[in-house]
């Protein structure tokens, strides 16, 4: 059997793995069909209260909100966002975190480094980055929202990737390749550099998902994708200032749920097929 | 000297670095502290923002800013408040017990319910109530921090409390994911434990049930106790949400006022300790790592 | 959500908001003519205040002792209100732990007693008698020092007090004797009255020397007034007793707890709980629901309008925005109607200029530019504007400014002009205002009853000053000169509704609205009334 078919029948076989990445595939598919919905996302219903604050109707499957625009729409669009700014936040953090991570295994002085590297990673005052970035450009993009996300959580990849290759490293196969003589460089990326990238895949499965409630929580503190846009995260502020209306609570609350649970179980099933281990672990 | 001991040789370089990068990003933001201060009021002249500035030391050169803080940190007086002129100390002191009841409260909560809770889904692999509270599990680690915090305190929650009982639901909101969190990795810690050669052995010969799965349990316990260490960062910033939708005082929303305040003393203040918070608990970690895995001992996790 | 900011949340304070509270008189002016009060079965008591006041109610009498806890949103850095422009800092201390020397009515605007037992008004001098034998809460004796001492602190441009330009045609501050202070005046000064009564006295014995901001006395003030100060937690609340040995007639009340919460949708919830007694402002989202609630029968929903406009500045100096006409066509673009509705629940009125309507300042004959996208862009093209790009700058937090944003939006796109949103921070908010660069920027101002818009619309503020938009006109400039030397009132508002109209024509500013406030008092609260210079602390009292 060929190694694809081995991984995805082991993908497959994680419990509940299939059933995420069906469930990714419908956010998916909204996201795309985002457009066709009745009514564009900012379209304020023109005239009169009725209209604003409404529970869901016939006109209206999932009510509308302050605005008097369509709650069922703005979670559609909602899912863009989580698309965009989730997988660009990850990319970027693995591709960094990878590469610092990676490197502890060059040598105990480098890896000395790289732990203190790492270490101030994790004291970044983040907050005040987002606030930095915000107040410096004019306004927020989703690349902004992302780049910070990515700011956050990069030193978890390196923490990652550098116990992962320092395993790898201690490898007999690998010792034999430094005792005949070969490069750390070329030993790093030959022989380590694929073999530490497992945990980092794994990783960004969970990411997805942790992004998704990231820039949820930074939205809901004010720095996130700002408005109009309808980003999930926006959609629970608003529920937040309009005193907690269930229609405009549980729309958001169950799509963001949904996606980090689809993104669990990919990357439960994700893990298993990369590894020859199969016992639990740890979540990510 | 030792992995661990160089790190501590290293420990006032990295704070140095970090508040260094704190007070130039804080400059680098437009507004400070005068202004905010002043607002749009009337009274906001040329002259009184000026003197504000003087007497706050904003109108010195930068490099002679941040050099005054360092010398004045070193001696642990971090300054006053801009905002009120109260002692930078004073503050941290009042709003660093909350933050810190918050986090260990969940963190006590977490491992309270997690320990059982994994080592019963560990116990228990095969049968397919796991299966079902895996996934269910699942869901409520998904579950937004904002929106749980809401609907709880939607439902009855008190709000601005300060007893550490008072704090229950909030901590309760925090420990939520990482219950979750630890409840699977004891699970695997576990199912690795009783796999391993030692507990074979003790079962066959004749070992109670319950002898086996102390051993075991032990053995488990270490690596989940050692995540909880590395974890506590991330619950420390997760804590400024459950702090603002409950009304407590903490470091979470002091941090956030400072920033937008322009509040510099007070924002350094913080950060230095959240770098020493921080720079203990990871400490704390990779010395259990050591002691968990000797090929690691005296490097980072 | 948003957080809201200690030192923004109510207003930019043109001149001090003042609270209401005669000490020797029964409540604050002849207040209440007019109103309309719905008594329901189930529901609250409705109060519709006209703008004459809110009518006192009818439960007595008056029972002395027990607690009040009062909601406040935004929580003052500190209580010094020469410094601190919050409007919160100002209703917990003025005329209620710290005195002035005149009393403002906050409806009627008439100027009576308060720490000066009387006072002469002539031409080249204002000489105020102080009550004799009055004392400091802390038992040292008050006189007229303390009032030369708060003069010249409030006259120091390093100290940028609000009415500080209130007092510049005051040359000398003259004592006499003891319990008489004398204001020598160069030209008419016809804002001075209104600047002393928002002016608190301050203790000399306890700032002399100090940085007002830094000074104990500015986190424990210490005043003259009808309550003590007891005690401040920051974050938690702050506690005022009654001073039994209070010179005039003494409170009803033996405590107030001021308990701050950022969110109005929480002290809406505490509020419910009976955890507060009084909420100033019921959340927009709520105003409806709220009016029939069967759980809050025997409330009080008092409903009534403070003097402060929302509007949206433009930057006059700004390429198209140069065109009064541009101006004028993007005013005809902003629906205020549908705007109020959306953000206020139509809870909202309509205003036209920088006066507070219904004073003689305000014309009342000039209408709102209607919403009219049809002629806005036929005053486009006028311009000679094809298509235009905007950026509307606001302050994250506020959700009306969102709201009024996005609302801007959709409707500028039908015109061909495109509104990009910037939500940014308090402080970036003020400094790009600071610095002119902005296209536009949504604000709010609070009124007096005798405004002086010189800080405002003078050409020589928009560097440094409050002409955030930079609007540089003449005829406005000769009008704000000749306002500030006109002490004769009604030769004065004449001169005010000339500026009115021309403000309309130029539109530096697009005037979006008034919002009326509800505020929710417990079954157990009587003789509190709310008003633009705060609440009638020192004739409330509670019945249990």
């Amino acid at each position: 059997m060929s190694a694809q078919r081995t991984l995805w029948r082991r993908f497959a076989a994680t419990p509940g793995a299939r059933a995420g990445l069906a469930i990714l595939a419908v956010v998916v598919v909204a996201a795309a069909l985002a457009d066709l919905m009745p009514y564009g996302p900012e379209a304020q219903h023109p005239g009169g209260i009725s209209a604003v604050l409404a529970p869901p109707s016939h006109a209206h499957w999932l009510g509308t909100d302050d605005r008097g625009r369509d709650v069922a729409t703005r979670l559609v669009h909602g899912a863009r966002v989580a698309l965009l700014v989730g997988p660009l936040a990850v990319a970027l953090y693995v591709l960094l975190g990878v590469a610092v991570g990676v490197t502890a295994a060059l040598g105990r002085r480098v890896d000395f480094a790289v732990g203190r590297v790492v270490e101030i990673g994790l004291m970044f005052p983040t907050l005040l980055l987002l606030l930095a970035i915000q107040g410096v450009t004019s306004s927020t993009s989703l690349a902004e929202v992302a780049l910070a996300i990515a700011i956050t959580q990069w030193p978890y990849v390196a923490r990652l990737t550098r116990a992962e290759a320092l395993r790898v490293a201690a490898l007999p196969h690998v010792e034999a390749a430094r005792a005949v003589g070969a490069g750390r460089l070329r030993i790093l990326a030959v022989h380590i550099l694929p073999l530490a990238v497992t945990p980092a895949l794994t990783a960004a499965a969970f990411g997805i998902g942790q992004a998704v409630l990231f820039e949820t929580a930074l939205t809901f503190l004010g720095f996130g994708v700002p408005p109009p846009t309808a980003s999930w995260g926006e959609l629970l502020a608003q529920a937040q200032a309009s005193g907690l209306a269930p229609w405009l609570l549980l729309p958001p609350t169950v799509a963001v749920a949904a996606v980090v649970l689809a993104c669990n179980l990919v990357g439960d099933g994700l893990r298993n097929a990369l590894s020859a281990r199969s016992s639990g672990g740890a979540g990510a | 000297m030792t992995g661990i001991a160089r790190r501590f040789v290293v420990v006032p370089l990295t704070l140095v670095g970090i508040t260094l990068v704190t007070f130039a990003l804080l400059h680098a933001l437009p507004g400070d502290a005068a202004l905010v201060q002043a607002g749009t009021s009337r009274g906001a002249s040329p002259e009184a923002l000026a003197a504000m500035r003087h007497q706050y030391g904003l109108d010195r050169s930068l490099p002679a800013q941040y050099a005054d803080w360092l010398a004045r940190s070193a001696r642990l007086d971090f300054g006053e408040s801009l905002v009120d002129g109260r002692p930078v100390r004073a503050k941290i002191a009042e709003a660093l017990p909350v933050t810190l009841g918050l986090a260990l409260l969940a963190a006590a909560l977490a491992f309270g319910v997690a320990v059982p809770l994994g080592a019963a889904l560990g116990w228990l692999d095969r049968a397919p109530v796991v299966r079902a509270t895996s996934s269910a599990l699942y869901a409520v680690y998904a579950l937004p921090v904002a929106a749980v915090a809401l609907l709880v305190l939607r439902a009855g929650a008190p709000w601005g409390a300060r007893t550490l009982a008072g704090m229950l639901p909030a901590a309760a909101v925090l420990a939520l994911a990482e219950t979750v969190k630890l409840a699977r990795y004891q699970r695997g810690a576990l199912l690795d434990a009783l796999a391993a050669d030692y507990v074979v052995t003790a079962r066959s010969k004749g070992l109670g049930a319950a002898g086996v799965v102390a051993h075991a349990l032990r053995n488990a316990l270490l690596p989940t106790v050692t995540l909880l260490g590395s974890e506590l960062p991330a619950l420390l910033s997760a804590a400024v949400i459950v702090e603002q939708v409950f009304g407590l005082h903490g470091i979470g929303m002091m941090a956030f006022d400072a920033v937008m305040t322009r509040d510099v003393p007070l924002l350094l203040g913080i950060t230095t300790v959240g770098a020493v918070a921080t720079l203990a608990a990871v400490l704390a970690a990779d010395v259990a790592y050591g002691l968990v895995d000797p090929r690691l001992r005296g490097r980072s996790a | 959500m948003r957080i809201p900011l200690a030192i923004i949340v109510a207003c930019a304070l043109v001149t001090g908001c003042k609270r209401a509270s005669a000490p020797a008189r029964p409540d604050g002016g002849g207040g209440g003519a007019g109103a309309t009060v719905i008594t329901q079965p189930n529901g609250p008591t409705i109060v519709q205040c006209p703008a004459t006041g809110c009518p006192p109610d009818s439960a007595g009498p008056p029972r002395d002792g027990g607690e009040l806890v009062v909601h406040v949103e935004a929580e003052p850095a500190i209580l010094c209100d020469l410094v601190e422009h919050d409007a919160w800092s100002r209703w917990i201390a003025e005329n209620v732990v710290t005195e002035t020397l005149l009393f403002q009515d906050p409806w009627s605007g008439a100027i009576t007693r308060r720490l000066a037992a009387s006072f002469e008004a002539t031409a080249d001098a204002l000489t105020l008698h102080l009550r004799p034998g009055l004392k400091w809460h802390d038992g040292q004796p008050f006189s007229a020092a303390d009032v030369v001492f708060t003069i010249g602190r409030a006259r120091d441009p390093a100290v940028g007090a609000d009415q500080r330009s209130d007092f510049d045609p005051v040359s000398a501050v003259e004592t006499p004797d003891a319990n008489t202070v004398v204001l020598r005046l160069t030209r008419p000064a016809p804002f001075l009255k209104q600047a002393l009564a928002h002016l608190s006295i301050l203790p000399e014995h306890l700032y002399k020397g100090k940085d007002l901001r830094r000074a104990e006395a500015s986190r424990a003030p210490v005043g003259t007034g009808p309550f003590k100060f007891v005690s401040w937690k920051q974050g938690d609340e702050l506690v005022l007793q009654r001073n039994d040995a209070y010179w005039g007639e003494k409170a009803h009340l033996d405590r107030i707890r001021f308990r701050f919460v950022r969110d109005k949708e929480v002290a809406f919830e505490l509020y419910k709980r009976g955890e507060l007694d009084v909420l100033w402002q019921v959340p927009a989202t709520h105003f409806d629901e709220v009016r029939s609630d069967p759980k809050l029968t025997g409330h009080r929903l008092l409903s009534w309008t403070p003097r402060t406009y929302f509007f949206i500045v433009w930057n006059s100096e700004r390429g198209r925005l140069a065109d009064p006409r541009v101006r004028r066509a993007l005013t005809m673009l902003v629906d205020r109607t549908r705007f109020d509705e959306v953000a206020f629940g139509g809870h909202a009125r309509p205003i036209t200029g920088p006066y507070a309507p219904g004073t003689p300042s305000y014309d009342a004959t000039i209408t709102p530019w209607p919403y009219d996208p049809a002629a806005a862009r036929k005053l486009l093209d006028e311009a000679g504007v094809k298509s235009m790009k905007l950026t509307f700058l606001y302050y994250g937090a506020s959700r009306s400014a969102e709201q009024l944003g996005t609302l801007m939006k959709e409707d500028f796109a039908k015109a061909g002009v495109t509104l990009e949103l910037a939500s940014v921070d308090f402080a970036v908010q003020l400094d790009r205002l600071r610095h002119h660069a902005f296209d536009a920027s949504a604000l709010q101002w609070t009124l007096s009853l005798e405004q002086d818009n010189y800080d405002l619309f003078h050409s020589s503020q928009a560097a440094g000053g409050q002409n955030f938009g930079s609007w540089k006109s003449p005829a406005a400039d000769a009008l704000l000169d000749e306002i500030r030397k006109t002490a004769d009132d009604t030769a004065r508002h004449a001169l005010d509704r000339k500026l009115h109209r021309l403000v309309h024509d130029e539109q530096p500013y697009t005037f979006i609205s008034m919002r009326e406030v509800e505020s929710l008092l417990q079954p157990r609260v009587h003789a509190l009334l709310p008003s633009q210079d705060g609440f009638t602390f020192a004739r409330a009292w509670v019945s249990h």
